[in-house]
C-alpha cells in the first residue's frame, strides 16, 4: 500500500493456475486475490511461484457484465476503472442479490464501489479526512435501512482483499435519499461508508454506453431520491404564496361585500281567485334596489315554516329593460320528537347565487307555492358583491392540483422504497 | 430579499407562469362578478347575462312588472 516515486504501471498480466488464461490487473501494487474471468477460479497471488486456489465460482455468468473489466468512466470529475465485481446475496435471505463493482482511480490507487440492485446504482466510497466534515452525511439525519451479513455468489477480476471474508462482516445500512451510510463490523472493528445515488443516465453518460444496454430499474431504490425532489421546496413555497394570497383576497372580498341592498320580510297570502290551483300564493313583490356596477348577486331566504314545505319560483327583474333572471327554491322543514329523541330534517334557510347581473334598478318577484292554509313569512336578504367562496375553492383546489399529485408520486414512492427494507414504517398499514 | 426568493422559485418558474391561468380566472370571476362553477339563473334570456343582445323581448311575459 506504500507511495512509491516511481509511476504505477497501468496494467500486467498473469496467467490463471486452472485454466492458464491470461488475465489482465490493473492495480498491480496492491491487488493479492483474483477470479478468473474465463474459468471463475479464485486464487491468491502476491508474487509467489505457486497460486494459491482457494476455489471456483460456478454460478459465474457466461456473458460479459453490464461494465466489462477495464472499462473507464468518469464519475465526480475522477477517472475510475472497473477492476472487479461480485455478486453478492443476504446470508439470511439469498434471494435478496445484488452487484459490486470495485472502482480504481489509477492516478492515486484509491477504490470506490458501484453496487446495483433491481437496476439502481449507488456510488459508495470509504469515509476519510477528504470529506469528514461534509454537512449531509450526519448520522442522525439518516434512517435505518437494512441489517445483513452478506455471501459472495460469484466474483470476477481483481481485489486487493480477500472476499470471502466479507462474510464476517456485519452491515447496516443507513438512508437519507440521495445519500446512503454503510457501517461494516467485525468484532470492535467498525469501518464507515458514504455514498450516493447514481442515476442510470449518468452512470450510462460516465461510461459512454448506452442507458437501455443497463438493467431495467424496478421498484424504487434505496437512496433513490423521490420524483421533483429538487423542485419540492421551491413547489411548496410557491403554492404558499399563492394561498396566502388568494386567501388575503377572499378576506377582502369579503369585507367588500358590506350591507345588503335589500332587506325585507314578506307574507305569503293565499291566492282566492277562482283560477288559482288550491296552494298557490299571491305573486309578491319586494321593494327596488339600485345597482351601479355589474355584480353578483347573493340572495338569502328564510322561511318561517314548520312542518311544511314551499316552492318558491323568484325573478329577479331589470326595470328598466325587463330582462330577469330566474330560480326556483324549494324549502321545507319538518322537525318533531320520536322515542324521545328530538329530530329535524330540511331548513328553513336557502340560498341562490346570480352571476353577472348588470347594474340597473331591480325588484324581485315571488310566485309562492305551497300547502293549503299555510302562509309563511318570508325574509329576504340580497347581499351585492358577494364574496362567492364557491370560486375561492375552485381555485385553490386548482393550485394545489400539482403538489397535491406530486406528493401522492412521492408517498408511493416512499413505500415502494421501504417495502425492501426490514424496517418498513408502512408495514402495519398493510 | 425578493432577488433571493425568485432565484429559491426558479424550478419551478414555468408552472408559476401555468397558474398564471386559474389565478387569471379568479380575477376575472371576481371583476364581473362570476360564480365560476355556474349559478342558478334558470332564465333562457340571461344565461349568457350582460352580454345577452339579440334575445328581444322573449320571456318578458313570465315577470310581473311592477
Amino acid at each position: 500500500m506504500s507511495e512509491t516515486a516511481t509511476p504505477r504501471p497501468e496494467s500486467a498480466q498473469l496467467d490463471c493456475p486452472e485454466c492458464h488464461t491470461s488475465i489482465t490487473y490493473y492495480d498491480v501494487e496492491d491487488s493479492e486475490y483474483y477470479a478468473c474471468p474465463n474459468c471463475h477460479a479464485y486464487f491468491r497471488w502476491s508474487g509467489e511461484e505457486t497460486p494459491k486456489v482457494f476455489g471456483n465460482y460456478k454460478d459465474a455468468p457466461k456473458t460479459s457484465p453490464v461494465l466489462p473489466l477495464g472499462i473507464l468512466g468518469l464519475l465526480d470529475g475522477a477517472l475510475y476503472r472497473v477492476v472487479g465485481l461480485t455478486s453478492r446475496c443476504e446470508a439470511n435471505h439469498p434471494q435478496y442479490s445484488w452487484r459490486e463493482y470495485q472502482l480504481l482511480q489509477p492516478e492515486t490507487g484509491r477504490y470506490v464501489q458501484l453496487a446495483e440492485y433491481d437496476g439502481h446504482w449507488t456510488l459508495i466510497w470509504a469515509a476519510s479526512h477528504l470529506d469528514k466534515n461534509r454537512e449531509d452525511f450526519k448520522l442522525p439525519d439518516f434512517r435505518i435501512f437494512n441489517k445483513y451479513q452478506s455471501r459472495i455468489n460469484w466474483a470476477l477480476g481483481e481485489f486487493d482483499w480477500d472476499i470471502e471474508s466479507d462474510q464476517s462482516l456485519y452491515v447496516t445500512e443507513y438512508v437519507n435519499p440521495p445519500l446512503l451510510l454503510v457501517q461494516e463490523k467485525r468484532g470492535r472493528e467498525s469501518n464507515w461508508y458514504r455514498g450516493r445515488h447514481v442515476a442510470p443516465e449518468e452512470l450510462a453518460t460516465a461510461f459512454n454506453i448506452s442507458r437501455s444496454a443497463l438493467p431495467h430499474t424496478e421498484g424504487t431504490g434505496m437512496a433513490e431520491p423521490a420524483p421533483g425532489s429538487r423542485s419540492w421546496p421551491a413547489l411548496w413555497t410557491l403554492t404558499g404564496i399563492l394561498i396566502a394570497a388568494l386567501l388575503l383576497t377572499q378576506l377582502l372580498l369579503a369585507v367588500r361585500t358590506g350591507s345588503p341592498v335589500l332587506s325585507q320580510t314578506i307574507q305569503v297570502e293565499p291566492n282566492t281567485t277562482a283560477t288559482a290551483a288550491p296552494g298557490t300564493g299571491r305573486v309578491l313583490v319586494s321593494p327596488s334596489f339600485a345597482l351601479d356596477h355589474q355584480t353578483a348577486l347573493d340572495i338569502e331566504l328564510n322561511a318561517t315554516l314548520s312542518n311544511q314545505w314551499l316552492e318558491l319560483p323568484v325573478s329577479l327583474v331589470n326595470e328598466q329593460t325587463g330582462r330577469g333572471f330566474e330560480f326556483t327554491k324549494n324549502i321545507e322543514f319538518y322537525s318533531g320528537v320520536e322515542g324521545g329523541e328530538s329530530w329535524s330534517e330540511g331548513s328553513r334557510e336557502v340560498e341562490a347565487v346570480l352571476s353577472r347581473v348588470p347594474a340597473g334598478r331591480y325588484h324581485l318577484n315571488f310566485y309562492p307555492f305551497t300547502e293549503k292554509g299555510v302562509s309563511p313569512e318570508i325574509k329576504v336578504t340580497v347581499w351585492a358583491n358577494p364574496a362567492l367562496p364557491s370560486n375561492f375553492f375552485v381555485v385553490l383546489a386548482l393550485i394545489l392540483l400539482v403538489p397535491g399529485f406530486q406528493l401522492l408520486r412521492r408517498h408511493w414512492h416512499e413505500r415502494r422504497r421501504w417495502a425492501n427494507s426490514d424496517y418498513n414504517p408502512y408495514a402495519t398499514e398493510e | 430579499m425578493l432577488e433571493n426568493l425568485l432565484n429559491f422559485l426558479r424550478p419551478v418558474r414555468l408552472y408559476a407562469l401555468l397558474l398564471l391561468l386559474p389565478l387569471a380566472w379568479f380575477a376575472w370571476g371576481t371583476a364581473t362578478g362570476t360564480r365560476l362553477l355556474g349559478d342558478d339563473n334558470e332564465s333562457t334570456e340571461t344565461l349568457n347575462a350582460p352580454g345577452t343582445g339579440g334575445h328581444g323581448h322573449a320571456g318578458r311575459g313570465l315577470y310581473f312588472h311592477k
